[in-house]
């Protein structure tokens, strides 16, 4: 089973994401920040990870770089979750590695579906 | 060229209406208000910085309790209502934030918290907002409030926004 690491503060967005990869067939890990967020990385083997950007102690777009310092991270996908449509913030996230930028709220089936066609 | 106190209350309110149809909820906007002296006391008031050059402030929204029943959720996995308000307050600015681009104003945002009503009164005493907003849903009105400063003079229409709205998914 395929395993999915979502970063989000809000206990709602995490609720909404893991309903449906679960639904989808994914198992997926949860956590409230990029500090616990990049705890987890290291703790579990993940196929897929989703990051919130406006995140308390460290944010997703700090998490993601810090994440891809680490050779083991270089090829795990990264998808960013976010409310901004920022241009700079954008090309931040992919110069620092992600494979994609979603904006708020995003469409449930559109997610598993991408998530799916990057987990391979 | 839009004048831009109607260009603002045109992209909060549609940024409004859009954020709760997502959610299932439809809203229908009242008239605005420029003082605080009608706005109900709600339980839950999610709230959120913002700061930028000619744009600075707090925003506010506010949700009564019976509305809360009306969100579409997954009966198994039910939302902590503050957590919810404390997430729609961050969606909401952030709309207001994409549709501003257009305006070229552009600022940076603070974390999404949840206030107690008692807390919210407090802030309401010191400060007039800027703007009170109201919107009509099937369990009572869900209010939205400007706070801080606003210089028309920041505002520069373009009639280019962002690449990406909401919903979208960019692939690298």
């Amino acid at each position: 089973m395929k395993k999915i690491l979502i970063v989000d503060d809000s206990e709602t967005i995490r609720q909404q994401l893991a309903a449906a990869l679960e639904r989808a067939g994914f198992d997926v890990v949860e956590a409230i920040d990029g500090i616990e967020g990049l705890e987890q990385a290291q703790e579990h083997q993940f196929d897929l990870a989703i990051l919130d950007v406006n995140m308390p102690r460290l944010n997703g777009l700090e998490m993601l770089e810090r994440l891809k310092l680490d050779p083991k991270f270089t090829k795990l996908p990264v998808l960013m979750l976010t409310t901004e449509a920022q241009q700079s913030m954008i090309e931040r996230a992919k110069k620092a590695g992600a494979r994609g930028w979603m904006i708020k709220p995003v469409k449930m089936d559109l997610l598993v579906g991408t998530v799916s066609k990057l987990v391979g | 060229m839009p004048d831009t106190s109607s260009a603002l209350d045109t992209i909060i309110q549609s940024s409004t209406v859009d954020l709760f149809h997502s959610c299932g909820i439809a809203l229908a906007p009242l008239p605005r208000k420029r003082d605080a002296e009608q706005i109900p006391r709600y339980e839950l008031t999610g709230t959120i910085s913002f700061s930028g050059r000619g744009f600075t402030g707090t925003l506010t929204l506010s949700v009564p309790q019976a509305a809360f029943s009306l969100i579409r959720q997954d009966p198994h996995r039910p939302f902590r209502d503050w957590d919810w308000v404390r997430e729609l307050t961050n969606q909401l600015l952030g709309r207001i934030k994409n549709r501003l681009t257009q305006f070229q104003v552009s600022f940076n945002a603070g974390l999404p918290s949840v206030m107690s009503s008692e807390v919210f009164d407090r802030q309401r005493n010191r400060a007039e907002p800027v703007a009170v907003y109201r919107f009509r849903t099937l369990r009572g009105e869900i209010i939205v409030t400007l706070n801080g400063t606003i210089d028309p003079a920041v505002f520069v229409y373009s009639g280019t926004g962002n690449l990406a709205t909401e919903g979208d998914i960019i692939l690298f």
